[in-house]
C-alpha cells in the first residue's frame, strides 16, 4: 500500500496513462486527467505535477505511433504525423517515421529544458514582479483574450461560449464580490445545494468531454485500417537516418522552445508552424518527399515535445495555467489547498526533482515505446468507438463516485444530466473556451477586484 | 487510490470491530475542504482520541449543508464539529444554520491572535512614521472576514488617512499580494508564516498583552473594535447527548494540551488553546465574537 502514496507511483502511472491517452483518440490529457483524478485527491503538489508530466511527455509517443500508423490524429499537434507518417507507413518505411519521431521528441524535451535552465535565472527575478496583481491581471487578459481570439473559427462563438462559462462559474458565487451573488436569479431555497456553486468534475464532463467525445465518436464511427506494421531495420539504421535529420530536429527545438508559450494552442500552433516552414525549406531545397517527409516529420514531432515542457512553465512559476489540461490540473491542486508558484516549486527545489523525473520519464518512454510499437497492430482488432463508450461511461460512474465521497452524488449527477443537453449544443463550438472560463472565473473575478480595490477606491 | 483505500479500510474494520466494542464513540465530522488547516486539525485529534481510547473516525462532509444532511438522514455516530465563527456566520448566509448555544457548545479549540505587517524592506520603524506622506493605506485582508468596506473605518478616523480593505482569497495570497506590491499592509493571522517569514515586518498583535515584543492593537487603535478580536475556533456537538458533554470536555481539553501533535500545535503558533477558557467564558466569547461580526 505504501507504494501506492510514493511518488515512483505517480511517475510509473502517469507515464502509463499518458501512453494509454496518446493511443485512444479522442481522449486526450484533459480527459485523461478527469478520470484519474481519484488518484490525485490525496496527492501531494509534487505528485500531482509529476504524475501530469508524466501523463504529457508519454502521450507525445504513444500519439505520434497511432496517428502514423493508423492515419488517426489523436490531437491537432499530431497533424503533420497523419500527413507524413502515415505516407510513409503506407510506403513501407513507417518504422522509421516512428523511430525518429521519437528520438526528435526526446531530443525536444532535453533541448527545452536546457533552454529553461538557461533562462530560468535571469526570469526568477522578473517572474517576481508578476506576484503584483497589475500584471496577474494583464496575463490572464491577454491569456483569455487569446484564446477568443485563436481558437476555432469564429471569435463571436468563442465569445458567447466564453460567457456560458462564465455565467455557470458565477452560480452560488458570493465571497468576492458580493454583488454577483444572485439569490433573485437563481432558485438557492429549493436547490440550496446550488450555494455552494456547481461542482467542476461534472461540468466538465458534460460541456468539455460529452462534445469532444460526440465529434471523436463521428470521425471514426466508420474507421477501418488494413496495412499491418513491422520493422526488420537494426538500431544503427534508425540512428543513421535520425543524424541525417539533425538540424530538422535543432529547428523544431526551437520552434518549440518559443511558441510553446503562447496560450491554449501552443503545442498544436508550434508543431504545425515547425512542419510548414521545414516541408517549405525542403521543397525549396528538393529534398522535400511528397509520400512521407520525415525531415518535416521529426522537426513537427520535436516541436511537440519542446512546447510539452515549456508551456509547463508559467504554472510551475506563476501559477498560471496556458493549456487547457493545466487549467484543470491547477483546479486540482488548489482543491487540495496548494499553492503553485516560484516559492512552492523552484525555491524549495522541487522543479530540480520534477526535471529529473522527466529526464527519466522521458528515457524510459523512447526505449519501451521501440519494442512496444510492435503491439500496436493489436489496436486494429478494438473498434475506436467501444474506447470511446468506455470512457464516457466511465467518466459517469466517476462522476457518481466523486459526489459519494462527499455525499452529494445526487447533485452531481443532477448537474451532469442538466448540463448534458447544452453540452449536445455545444458540440460544434470549442469546448475548451468554456472549460477555460469556468475554472479561470474565480482567478478573473478575484484579480479584477484586487485592482479595483487598489486603484479605484 | 482512495477506492482501494476504502476497500482496505472496510477489511481493517471488519477484523477490528471487536476491538472497538467497548471504546466510547466520538467522531470527528470535517466540513471544509480535504488538506486545509481544518482538515489537518480533524485527522490530529482523530489520532489524539484514539490515542487516549476513543473510537473516532473522521466523517469528511465538505460542507455544513452535508453535514446536516447527513445527521436528518439518520444513524449518524456522536461527534463533534469545529470551526470559526466567520465560518459560522458565512453558514448561515448561506443558508445552513447548525445552531450553537448552550445544548451543542462544547467547547473552543483554540484562539488565534491577529497581526499587521508590512514589507521588511519597507523602512518601517513606527506606525506613524510609515503612514506619514500617504493619503491612502491599502491593506491586503483574507476575504473571509466580515466587515466589508467599513472594516478599517476606525483607523481612517483615527489617523485622518484613507484606510482601504483588499480582499485576497486565503492567507498565502494575501501575504504573496503585500511582497508582491500590491498592497502597503496586511491585516491576517498570526502564525508562524507570519512572524518566522524574514521578508515581513510584524508590528503588532490582537494580544492582551506584548507577544513577542509587539506592541498591542488595542494600545495602537483604541477605537478600533476588531483590535483585540482573534480567530475563535470551536467543537460543535453533533448527535452527542447531554450526559456525555462533561467527559468530552475532558477528553477533547487533554487532546488539546497533552497530545504529542496537537498540543505542540497550537503551543508553537502561540495560540491560546481552548482549555484556558470556563464554557461560560468561552459562550460569551462566541457570542461577543458572533455579534461583532454580524454587526
Amino acid at each position: 500500500m505504501e507504494f501506492l502514496s510514493s511518488d515512483l507511483f505517480y511517475a510509473v502511472a502517469g507515464t502509463f496513462l499518458g501512453f494509454l491517452s496518446g493511443l485512444i483518440p479522442g481522449v486526450g490529457n484533459v480527459v485523461m486527467l478527469l478520470i484519474t483524478y481519484p488518484l490525485l485527491i490525496d496527492a501531494s503538489l509534487f505528485q500531482m505535477l509529476l504524475f501530469y508530466l508524466a501523463i504529457i511527455s508519454s502521450s507525445q509517443f504513444s500519439g505520434s505511433v497511432v496517428a502514423t500508423v493508423f492515419g488517426i490524429p489523436g490531437e491537432s499537434s499530431s497533424l503533420p504525423a497523419v500527413v507524413e507518417g502515415n505516407r510513409m507507413f503506407n510506403r513501407g518505411v513507417g518504422n522509421f517515421a516512428i523511430s525518429n519521431a521519437a528520438l526528435g521528441s526526446v531530443c525536444g524535451a532535453f533541448i527545452a529544458l536546457a533552454a529553461i535552465y538557461i533562462v530560468l535565472p535571469v526570469s526568477i527575478d522578473l517572474i517576481k514582479n508578476f506576484y503584483n496583481n497589475n500584471w496577474q491581471f494583464a496575463i490572464l487578459t491577454l491569456s483569455c483574450l487569446s484564446i477568443i481570439i485563436l481558437v476555432g473559427d469564429s471569435v463571436k462563438k468563442n465569445i458567447m461560449v466564453f460567457s456560458i462559462g462564465i455565467f455557470l462559474a458565477l452560480i452560488g458565487h458570493h465571497d468576492v464580490p458580493w454583488f454577483v451573488f444572485l439569490p433573485d436569479v437563481f432558485p438557492y431555497e429549493e436547490y440550496p445545494a446550488l450555494m455552494s456553486g456547481l461542482p467542476l468534475f461534472p461540468v466538465v464532463v458534460s460541456l468539455y468531454v460529452f462534445p469532444v467525445l460526440l465529434s471523436t465518436y463521428e470521425q471514426f464511427k466508420d474507421f477501418k485500417s488494413e496495412k499491418t506494421y513491422f520493422d526488420n531495420n537494426p538500431l544503427i539504421d534508425h540512428l543513421r537516418e535520425f543524424k541525417n535529420n539533425f538540424m530538422s530536429m535543432i529547428r523544431g527545438s526551437v520552434w518549440g522552445c518559443f511558441i510553446g508559450l503562447v496560450p491554449h494552442v501552443g503545442t498544436s500552433i508550434s508543431s504545425n508552424l515547425s512542419y510548414a516552414f521545414e516541408r517549405k525549406l525542403g521543397i525549396k531545397r528538393g529534398t522535400y518527399h511528397d509520400k512521407g517527409d520525415i525531415k518535416s516529420l521529426v522537426s513537427a514531432e520535436t516541436a511537440n515535445n519542446g512546447t510539452a515542457m515549456v508551456s509547463l512553465m508559467p504554472l510551475v512559476l506563476l501559477g498560471i495555467p496556458i493549456s487547457t489540461s493545466e487549467a484543470l490540473l491547477l483546479t486540482f491542486i488548489e482543491a487540495n489547498s496548494y499553492v503553485v508558484n516560484f516559492k512552492t516549486t523552484i525555491e524549495n527545489g522541487m522543479f530540480n526533482e520534477l526535471v529529473l523525473y522527466f529526464i527519466v520519464i522521458n528515457i524510459v518512454c523512447f526505449v519501451f515505446s521501440w519494442p512496444l510499437v510492435h503491439y500496436v497492430n493489436l489496436l486494429k482488432k478494438v473498434k475506436m468507438t467501444t474506447f470511446l463508450w468506455l470512457t464516457g461511461l466511465t467518466l459517469v460512474v466517476l462522476v457518481y463516485y466523486i459526489g459519494s465521497m462527499t455525499m452529494e452524488a445526487d447533485y452531481y449527477i443532477t448537474t451532469m444530466l442538466v448540463l448534458a443537453p447544452l453540452g449536445y449544443l455545444l458540440r460544434k463550438t470549442e469546448p475548451l473556451v468554456l472549460l477555460i472560463a469556468f475554472v479561470l472565473q474565480t482567478k478573473i473575478l478575484a484579480s479584477a477586484t484586487i485592482l479595483y480595490q487598489v486603484h479605484f477606491l | 487510490m482512495r477506492m482501494l483505500k476504502t476497500i482496505a479500510m472496510s477489511l481493517m474494520l471488519l477484523f477490528t470491530t471487536n476491538a472497538y466494542a467497548d471504546k466510547p464513540i466520538l467522531d470527528v465530522y470535517i466540513a471544509s475542504g480535504n488538506s486545509g488547516a481544518s482538515w489537518v486539525e480533524g485527522n490530529m485529534i482523530r489520532d489524539g482520541l484514539e490515542r487516549i481510547g476513543y473510537d473516532s473516525q473522521v466523517i469528511w462532509t465538505k460542507n455544513c449543508a452535508n453535514t446536516v444532511k447527513h445527521v436528518a438522514k439518520g444513524g449518524a455516530r456522536p461527534g463533534f464539529i469545529f470551526h470559526s465563527v466567520g465560518k459560522q456566520l458565512r453558514n448561515e448566509q448561506k443558508g445552513c444554520n447548525l445552531e450553537v448555544n448552550e445544548d451543542t457548545f462544547i467547547m473552543p479549540m483554540y484562539s488565534r491572535l491577529q497581526t499587521m505587517c508590512v514589507r521588511s524592506d519597507s523602512g518601517f520603524t513606527s506606525f506613524d512614521d510609515f503612514i506619514k506622506g500617504k493619503d491612502k493605506i491599502t491593506v491586503a485582508t483574507t476575504n473571509t472576514l466580515p466587515g466589508g468596506a467599513d472594516t478599517y473605518k476606525a483607523l481612517s478616523d483615527q489617523t485622518g488617512k484613507r484606510f482601504v480593505r483588499v480582499d485576497y482569497d486565503g492567507q498565502k495570497k494575501l501575504t504573496a499580494g503585500l511582497l508582491g506590491g500590491d498592497t502597503d499592509m496586511m491585516y491576517s493571522s498570526y502564525r508562524k508564516a507570519e512572524f518566522g517569514n524574514p521578508e515581513l515586518n510584524c508590528f503588532t498583535t490582537s494580544a492582551n498583552k506584548e507577544i513577542n515584543g509587539l506592541p498591542t492593537m488595542k494600545s495602537l487603535f483604541p477605537n478600533w473594535k476588531l483590535s483585540t478580536m482573534g480567530t475563535f475556533k470551536f467543537f460543535r456537538a453533533i448527535e452527542l447527548p447531554a450526559d456525555r458533554f462533561a467527559e468530552v470536555r475532558a477528553a477533547l481539553g487533554k487532546v488539546i494540551l497533552e497530545d504529542p501533535k496537537f498540543g505542540p500545535y497550537v503551543s508553537n503558533a502561540k495560540m491560546v488553546p481552548g482549555t484556558e477558557y470556563t464554557t461560560e467564558e468561552a459562550l460569551a466569547t462566541y457570542r461577543a465574537t458572533y455579534d461583532l461580526w454580524k454587526n
